[in-house]
């Protein structure tokens, strides 16, 4: 199955760059391709001049799925686990390391706590709690990019926003890289600096957009609202014309 | 009807806040247990309460049926059992018993983590385990018995033969569908952090899989024990005359036996060679 056809964009260093599209566009197809998973048919991808041909801990991923964490593990060593075994720190600097990102992400109260036992008696916080700890692993790492599917997704809209926030927050500290998957127009434009617009399956760019300037403050905004009508035009403008065309045919 | 629907409206009530309490000044809410729950709540102490009962039916039962040869009292067995673990080689059986079982457990599971970590490797492994697995785990190892002595003599090596062949299958059915159950995330972010081969397979599937990993080694402990115990009892039935005739001359030698095993039936061919082997394994 073709899930992108002929996709090319440059991701410069901190840059927040958001490939969006609707669901089936293959943008989580074109993020697994970046992180080794799978392999283009056709062209290549680079990370630093060195082509990419397998999975490796230069580009951290954080996926949707809550069950990322390894569940025998406590949140401490979820996140010293992937600094371990890469063998690219040593065990005391990988503890200060992780105790640095779970402070980051607002969880020294539970780095001794197991995954499943994570929990302010709330289903939602607990989803947030994992998708900070999974943030932290991959950060803590320092990537050269930062890879995230759709990370906030399955979370409820409050815990969302206040992820979203974090997230910007931690960037404005570290100014790390990274390609941040989402369907969401608005997430797009809050949480990403450079939007890659893709059309319906199977994706091809439609368009790359600036979004650098608009944070939640701006939600509701004119201007904010324009980008995201823009954006929106760009997505369904296709299938409302073709409906029209079928419509009358 | 429909005019009582349009003009029946619920009464306008006040309204109201509340002050909410804090989490910290609710606390934990709890009731003391008592003690008879208490007592109850420990797993060790039920469990015995259902032996408990057991043994006296069986008790109870048996002098009801007054038969000592066809069913022995729950006390008479326990001094039965005493008599030969304090005066009997009870004990250096169960210690001969034992090791067999342990070597060939250990072997079985040894031979298992090599099929698995094939299997999930490579497609070929993946057919092979699956082909083999289906070939023989439904094959009983009682089955096999009769062809052991031949293939590996009398002794040690036939029944920890049979022994991994009834542990590995087991073992290795488990482990590998515990593999193939891991979340397909986890599996990602495993290969994420670069690991592969062994390494991947140690550090995110053994211990993703694990639950299914122990089921299947708790499965293999209990079908090695009646791979052990299945040749114990045939050599039970004492007594018998030697009937095949490679093994003529070992079963002769045989003297030793457990003082339990006291019922003695007429010959069977299925009988004496396993009284052979179980006793030339004992010497």
């Amino acid at each position: 199955m073709t899930a992108t056809y002929r996709v090319s964009f440059n991701v410069y260093p901190a840059d927040r760059f958001v490939p969006l599209g609707p669901s089936g566009c293959g943008k989580s197809t074109l993020l697994k391709g970046v992180a080794g998973f799978m392999r283009p048919v056709e062209g290549n991808i680079r990370l630093q001049g060195r082509p990419v041909d397998r999975p490796g801990p230069d580009r951290m991923m954080v996926f949707q799925e809550f069950d990322q964490l390894l569940p025998w593990k406590t949140v401490l060593q979820n996140v010293m686990f992937p600094m371990l075994v890469s063998g690219k720190y040593r065990r005391d600097e990988a503890e200060d390391r992780a105790l640095k990102y779970i402070d980051k992400v607002n969880l020294t109260k539970f780095r001794d706590v197991h995954p499943h036992m994570l929990s302010g008696g709330m289903k939602q916080r607990v989803g947030g709690m994992k998708q900070r700890v999974a943030i932290a692993r991959a950060m803590a790492m320092e990537p050269d990019i930062l890879l995230m599917d759709e990370p906030f997704a399955a979370l409820d809209a409050l815990t969302r926003r206040k992820m979203q926030e974090e997230l910007i927050q931690l960037w404005e500290e570290t100014r790390f890289s990274v390609l941040f998957v989402t369907h969401s127009i608005e997430e797009a434009i809050i949480v990403g600096s450079r939007i890659l617009v893709l059309s319906p399956h199977p994706g091809r760019v439609k368009a790359e957009l600036n979004a650098h300037q608009f944070s939640h403050d701006h939600q509701g905004g004119p201007e904010f609202m324009a980008l995201n009508q823009r954006i929106h035009n760009m997505l369904f403008a296709e299938r409302i014309e073709q409906e029209r065309v079928t419509g009358h045919g | 009807m429909a005019d009582v629907r349009t003009t029946f409206s619920p009464p306008v009530r006040a309204e109201f806040e509340n002050r909410t309490l804090e989490e910290g000044q609710i606390g934990d809410v709890a009731r003391p247990l008592s003690l008879w729950e208490r007592i109850t709540n420990v797993d060790a102490v039920r469990k015995a309460m259902i032996l408990v009962v057991l043994a006296a039916a069986w008790e109870l039962y048996a002098r009801w049926v007054n038969n000592q040869l066809m069913l022995p009292a729950f006390s008479d067995t326990v001094a039965a059992l005493f008599d030969a673990t304090m005066h009997g080689p009870l004990v250096d059986r169960v210690w001969t018993s034992i090791k067999v079982l342990m070597m060939g457990y250990a072997a079985g599971i040894f031979l298992a983590a090599v099929f698995t970590t094939l299997a999930v490797s490579t497609r070929i492994g993946t057919d092979l385990l699956s082909t083999l697995t289906s070939m023989f785990n439904p094959l009983p190892a009682i089955a096999l018995l009769p062809l052991t002595p031949l293939w590996f003599g009398l002794g040690t090596p036939s029944l920890a033969f049979v022994i991994i062949h009834s542990v590995l299958w087991a073992v290795a059915l488990n482990t590998h569908t515990g593999f193939l159950s891991v979340p397909e995330t986890q599996r990602m972010a495993g290969q994420n952090y670069g690991l592969k081969g062994l390494r991947y397979v140690m550090n995110i599937l053994i211990p993703a899989a694990f639950p299914s990993i122990l089921a299947g080694l708790k499965i293999g402990w209990a079908f090695a024990w009646r791979t052990l115990i299945a040749p114990n009892s045939c050599s039970a039935f004492r007594r018998v005359p030697a009937v095949s005739a490679g093994s003529s001359s070992r079963t002769a030698t045989s003297s030793r036996r457990l003082t339990c095993s006291r019922a003695s039936r007429p010959s069977s061919s299925s009988a004496s060679w396993s009284r052979a082997s179980s006793s030339a394994r004992s010497r």
